[in-house]
């Protein structure tokens, strides 16, 4: 008798726990895979005629075998009065459901970043659980975000996946963009130290005739609203001075008057490490961007012994005078053109001395660009590579 | 058969009464009763034989030997018991002739005085001669076993690539000088005792004296007494009746049909059961790292045998799991996943008309069902049974998009890890069934609730009073030396502990590194 007392009261108290952590636990739902359509990228654009988000979702076609020519993609189009909306009217024409964890990619049209600010339409991707929060978002160049999306790529056959890879390899190869997760970029938006957000710029070129999307810049936001674009040219720079440079190359003409002649060098970037310090004398500030880079003569287009240490000496001497030129050039452009910090130096003044932060805080776009701006570069070239 | 050839024998009628003999009367002084009785007693049993003999010197000293025809060797009987009785000269007086026979007369090495009818039953039918001596009060079982026993192969379950080959039997006694001829010293204690009402097979209890545990001796001589069985047909009847925790799927005792893995046990101070009848000796107390370790372990490279250990705990890992974690991943938690990963089995998802846990558990059963075949089978039908498995099951089934692709490598990997460790067949199979219940109703978190009640479960395991975890529940640097590895011999100073207060191996071990 007392022990069946003591078994029911056991048996009672493991369906407590048991129960208990069924109401404790998050989130969790029975899903097939079957019943889902996997997302990998959504371009956002806005309709003209109703004011409705217009959204071109490209989902990961499971049809095929993938055995030939890797998975391909379909678009799906939707439009609601809101992004959440939209996604679920997208419903009405899909027998399945739309997983948003695996998206890679938010292309955003030129026209709402511009007009509209794009913090409204990143909202439901933050918000709702379901996509990862390290998803790129891009700025479309083209007249449609849809555009991008639609247009194919010239390794994947799945656009988004094709951005993402590109902007995920491209600081160490090319340094022509910025590469940005996204929750990155909100915590700038929301951010109190008057930091510019910085996303990468892509627009469609012509490959072999066909239309293939390519990485193209950046775009440069003051809020949230879109202001310009840096080329990718410019971009590089622009990475220099935030000391996000991971590789790359750097190409400059020898003799700069003469602009006609075929003289360019080409350096490879191995290391780079910018250095950024400010001086203040109680009405002007000064920063200092001191940038030692290590490369190597990669490419010489002019007929110049490299294996003697002077003509090492004077490419080097050239090599300061034309890259300090351009930095400055880049940077007074964003001070002249859009008037907002991209280079964080807000941030960087807040950190060393608060309390100087506190009294430029008030004005800081309009201070920023009235700031004085000195760059020491400073090249060490540690190999000519084979030929001699 | 012996024929009843002298006249003056008489063969007496028995009465055919069915009333049970009492047993414990003692025996008569008259041949013919006695004989009387033992034919009461094996009624209806015609293979038990009687043969009269009289002295050919002295013909008042009348005899008759009882034996049962097939255990018996009749040229023992021929030779050393009837052809002395016959030709005896010895000075033999009716009524006290007993210890003269037993010194002068029989040929027989083992010879055993009795005045009890039960014991004659068990000599009898146990290949003994029982000799009765007319005007006695006693009678002698005389030792003339001769019936045929396998010979000693090679386990076929627990075949090794390097090592002594040598398996045990069906019969204890050449098991038991299978062990002793490996372990030649007086502290080898063998012990026996019968078992079973009506089979009163014998079983034997073997331990070096001066290692073994004496708590797991006393406890398990204990539960030994307690036990009331009908027969006793191979020693796994007695693991189930002695083991603690008598409801858990997973191994008390340890088994083993190898006299080289009997001796490395008794000497870590372990005790072994034999079994008369069983070629499988146990062996206990039963840690629960002996399922992963071999006996070629410790014949082969070190470096080897630890890999491979770690391979087979790894193993029954994997085993366990490998269903269940494929479940939750697919059914709830997909964004583990990589991208690549996910499309990949998506799409090997789309139009398999099951559900994912369904279709596991169907497979899981499915393979269960191929490995119970493939023992059962005649061995010349195996190899249409492997076609139909690997074709029809895995081949055919994904092509017909019966079963997602994935979920056949899934399951070949599970099948395959179970093999490694066949010491845990039995819990293997519910604990994976029910991790893989739970996981594809909860998710991660059924799956995590599964594995910890596994794991209580595991630590809650005593074998005669031992932990089996042990000594797996924290790390000294002397034990692990034999449990996730195998150190070198010169290495491993100390016997497990737990298992015997004298602790030492090697005799030289206090100029090591012992804790």
């Amino acid at each position: 008798m007392l022990t069946g007392v003591i078994a029911i009261k056991r048996l009672f108290s493991i369906l407590l726990i048991i129960s208990l952590c069924l109401l404790l636990s998050g989130c969790w739902n029975y899903q097939g895979l079957n019943k889902i359509s996997i997302v990998s990228g959504v371009a956002i654009d806005r309709n003209v005629d109703n004011h409705n988000y217009q959204l071109t979702i490209e989902v990961f076609d499971l049809s095929g075998s993938g055995k030939e020519g890797g998975t391909k993609s379909q678009i799906v189009e939707a439009e609601g009065a809101t992004i959440y909306d939209a996604v679920r009217n997208a419903k009405k024409r899909l027998t399945k459901k739309l997983y948003f964890s695996d998206m890679q990619l938010v292309v955003i049209s030129n026209q709402i970043a511009r007009e509209e600010g794009i913090q409204p339409i990143l909202d439901w991707f933050m918000r709702n659980e379901k996509p990862r929060e390290t998803f790129a978002t891009v700025i479309s160049q083209e007249k449609t975000a849809k555009e991008i999306l639609t247009a194919s790529g010239v390794d994947h056959k799945i656009v988004a996946e094709e951005i993402e890879k590109i902007l995920d390899a491209d600081n160490r190869t090319t340094a022509s963009t910025k590469n940005i997760d996204t929750y990155k970029a909100m915590n700038i938006l929301q951010g109190k130290e008057g930091n510019a957000l910085v996303l990468p710029a892509v627009h469609c070129t012509s490959n072999q005739d066909k239309k293939v999307v390519e990485v193209n810049g950046c775009a440069i936001f003051k809020g949230d609203r879109l202001l310009g674009y840096l080329s990718p040219e410019e971009t590089r720079y622009y990475l220099f001075a935030v000391d996000e440079i991971e590789g790359g190359i750097l190409t400059f003409p020898f003799n700069e008057k003469n602009q006609d002649t075929q003289d360019n060098l080409t350096f490879e970037i191995f290391k780079n490490k910018t250095k950024r310090s400010y001086s203040y004398d109680g009405n002007r500030l000064k920063v200092f961007f001191d940038i030692k880079t290590t490369v190597a003569l990669g490419e010489v287009g002019i007929d110049i012994d490299v294996s003697k240490k002077d003509n090492i000496e004077k490419i080097k001497t050239v090599a300061v005078t034309v890259f300090s030129d351009r930095l400055q050039t880049v940077i007074k452009k964003v001070q002249t053109e859009f008037g907002c910090d991209v280079f964080e130096i807000g941030t960087m003044i807040s950190k060393k001395d608060p309390a100087l932060w506190s009294q430029l805080k008030e004005n800081w776009n309009i201070y920023f660009q009235g700031i004085d701006v000195e760059v020491r570069p400073e090249f060490e070239i540690i190999n000519t590579a084979l030929t001699k | 058969m012996l024929k009843k050839s002298s006249e003056k024998n008489k063969e007496t009628e028995v009465s055919s009464d069915c009333s049970p003999v009492n047993l414990n009367q003692a025996l008569s002084t008259s041949l013919e009763k006695n004989i009387e009785t033992l034919k009461a007693i094996f009624i209806d049993d015609d293979t038990i034989a009687t043969r009269w003999i009289t002295n050919c010197h002295n013909t008042i000293l009348q005899y008759c030997i009882v034996q049962n025809d097939g255990l018996v060797s009749s040229v023992i009987i021929n030779e050393n018991i009837i052809k002395p009785l016959m030709l005896s000269e010895a000075l033999l007086n009716k009524g006290q002739q007993i210890d003269t026979l037993i010194q002068q007369v029989l040929l027989v090495n083992q010879v055993k005085r009795t005045k009890e009818w039960q014991e004659i039953i068990e000599a009898v039918t146990y290949g003994d001669t029982v000799l009765f001596v007319d005007g006695e009060k006693e009678a002698l079982l005389l030792n003339s076993k001769g019936f045929n026993v396998r010979g000693i192969d090679e386990p076929s379950g627990e075949k090794i690539l390097s090592g002594p080959r040598e398996g045990f039997c069906e019969a204890l006694m050449i098991n038991l000088s299978l062990v002793k001829r490996r372990l030649r010293t007086n502290e080898l204690k063998i012990k026996f005792q019968s078992l079973g009402v009506r089979t009163h097979t014998q079983v034997c209890i073997c331990y070096i004296d001066s290692i073994v545990n004496k708590k797991v001796l006393e406890e398990l001589q204990q539960r030994l007494e307690k036990i009331e069985i009908d027969g006793v047909l191979d020693s796994h009847y007695i693991t189930e009746c002695i083991r603690d925790s008598k409801w858990s799927p997973f191994r008390a005792t340890g088994y083993t049909e190898r006299p080289d893995v009997v001796v490395a046990k008794l000497l870590e101070g372990r005790v072994a059961l034999f079994v008369d009848g069983s070629p499988v000796a146990l062996t206990l107390p039963y840690l629960f790292i002996e399922n992963f370790q071999s006996n070629e372990d410790y014949y082969l490279s070190f470096y080897y045998t630890s890999f491979e250990r770690i391979l087979r705990i790894l193993s029954f890992l994997l085993t366990l799991m490998i269903p269940s974690i494929f479940i939750l991943i697919v059914a709830f938690h997909h964004e583990i996943l990589p991208t690549t990963l996910l499309i990949n089995i998506a799409r090997e998802r789309l139009g398999v008309p099951l559900p994912a846990g369904l279709e596991a558990v169907i497979m899981l059963i499915l393979f269960d069902i191929l490995k119970e075949t493939g023992i059962r089978l005649p061995s010349g039908i195996g190899q249409a049974l492997s076609i139909v498995g690997a074709l029809v099951i895995g081949q055919a089934a994904v092509e017909a998009k019966l079963v997602a692709a994935p979920m056949v490598v899934i399951i070949a990997t599970t099948a395959i890890t179970g093999l490694l460790v066949p010491k845990l067949n039995a819990p293997i199979v519910y604990i994976r069934l029910l991790l893989l219940a739970l996981s594809s109703t909860l998710g991660l978190l059924g799956f995590i609730l599964g594995l910890a009640g596994v794991l209580i479960h595991i630590l809650n395991l005593y074998s005669f009073g031992i932990p089996q975890l042990t000594p797996m529940e924290h790390l000294r640097y002397q034990e692990v030396k034999d449990i996730y590895i195998r150190g070198p011999w010169w290495k491993m100073m100390n016997r497990p502990s737990k298992l015997t207060k004298n602790k030492k191996r090697l005799e030289n071990a206090d100029r090591g590194d012992c804790d």
